[in-house]
């Protein structure tokens, strides 16, 4: 039994011209296709900010590590809160070649943590399917901690004092200068537990028989304008819908 | 010759299949793939919600820019976001009524990959106010696929 390849007529040999030209405009027309990849050095990166700061940029380094070229396409930070550069606006990298990729946060007035993802899109890349995603993790220090920020009281329930602890993490002393807040629904008293260090609010609603809401206004002599003024949330509510249905399905088993 | 002519219909057949595919089964989806079991424990799918949340019974939280709220945010919904001038505690403030009474709320921003909207609902679960805060999966783009939303629908 002959082998089935045995029955085909002979392949031509592409050694004419005719032949070869088209094959290399065809090989060529498929390079895009295999569009290489560019390897990060971190694709996670944390940083920490100074609180006077209102941007902080961080640096993503990478090489293309494959053995075409490849081009960045586009860049998806998802807010405008970042803005994503190039090092000298190069978007093409032919293998070997490194580059940067210079990510600048505006931060806005929000202390505390934050995770912001930057997707970077190559050529060829499918819609919603970045080759990449940076990671950057930003720490905006938080000098003073009011914990906790808000209370709450069930409607009907008994008009108990609440306490919210207002500590300094600098290492200078942050004096609360003010408080306001004049709802009549509820009461306020400021102690100082450490001048400059610690302090206590005390809050007690005046009722507990009508929904309501209120704000309270600690200012203090912090230098930095992203601390320097804080609030306290109050409500008064009704009570959770899991806690009534879990209230109706003890009543009715 | 021949060559350039074998070529030709190669390309022509491998085009023929591709315009055929494509009648049989429609153009490449470009919709926003939400998997429940794939996706972080503060993300939802918006078929989840459209399945599981009746209307009315959550509060929308735009958490794209404000001037993004106000050309088309979603009808009823508050803005809350991480970015522009206006600090987060002062947002809370002024939206304090509707957030002081929620049960559940919905958190969207701009894109499928922006990730306001799980800082805004981490930062929104931290204040306790809402039970149950969820961060869009898929965010702007997921609502646009499903026609919930228009080019211009003023929130407010």
């Amino acid at each position: 039994m002959k082998a089935w390849w045995s029955l085909r007529a002979p392949l031509p040999r592409s050694n004419s011209p005719a032949m070869k030209v088209p094959l290399i405009c065809w090989l060529a027309a498929c390079l895009p296709l295999a569009a290489g990849t560019l390897k990060f050095d971190q694709t996670k990166k944390e940083v920490t900010v100074d609180n006077e700061q209102k941007t902080v940029s961080v640096d993503y380094e990478f090489k293309n590590d494959s053995d075409s070229d490849t081009a960045i396409e586009k860049y998806d930070a998802g807010c405008p809160c970042a803005t994503v550069g190039v090092k000298d606006s190069k978007m093409n990298y032919k293998p070997g070649e490194t580059g940067t990729i210079r990510i600048s946060f505006d931060l806005g007035m929000v202390p505390g943590t934050m995770d912001k993802a930057v997707a970077i899109y190559l050529k060829g890349d499918p819609a919603n399917c970045p080759s990449t995603t940076l990671n950057t993790h930003i720490i905006v220090p938080t000098l003073v901690e009011v914990e906790p920020k808000s209370l709450m009281w069930d409607l009907g329930s008994k008009p108990e004092p609440k306490t919210v602890t207002v500590t300094m993490k600098h290492s200078e002393p942050i004096k609360i200068v003010s408080m306001s807040g004049a709802d009549p629904r509820f009461k306020q008293e400021l102690k100082t537990i450490e001048e400059g260090k610690k302090y206590e609010v005390v809050i007690t609603p005046t009722s507990t028989e009508k929904v309501g809401m209120g704000v309270i206004h600690l200012e203090t002599d912090c230098t930095f304008e992203r601390h320097r003024s804080q609030r306290i949330f109050m409500v008064v509510r009704q009570p959770l819908a899991k806690q009534q249905a879990a209230a109706a399905a003890q009543k009715n088993p | 010759m021949k060559t350039v002519t074998e070529l030709a219909l190669v390309l022509a057949c491998a085009s023929l299949g591709a315009v055929a595919t494509w009648k049989v089964t429609g153009p490449p989806s470009r919709a926003v793939i939400c998997d429940p079991a794939t996706i972080t424990p503060d993300e939802i799918c918006l078929s989840t919600v459209q399945a599981e949340w009746p209307a009315g019974s959550f509060l929308w939280i735009d958490a794209r820019p404000a001037a993004e709220w106000k050309l088309n945010g979603i009808p009823g919904s508050i803005p809350l976001t991480m970015t522009g001038d206006t600090s987060f505690d002062e947002q809370v403030e002024a939206s304090l009524e509707k957030l002081g009474t929620a049960q559940r709320a919905l958190v969207y921003c701009g894109s499928s990959g922006c990730g306001v909207s799980k800082e805004v609902a981490k930062r929104l679960k931290d204040l306790g106010f809402i039970p149950e805060v969820r961060a869009l999966h898929g965010g702007w783009d997921a609502l646009k696929q499903a026609g919930l939303v228009k080019d211009s629908s003023p929130a407010n």
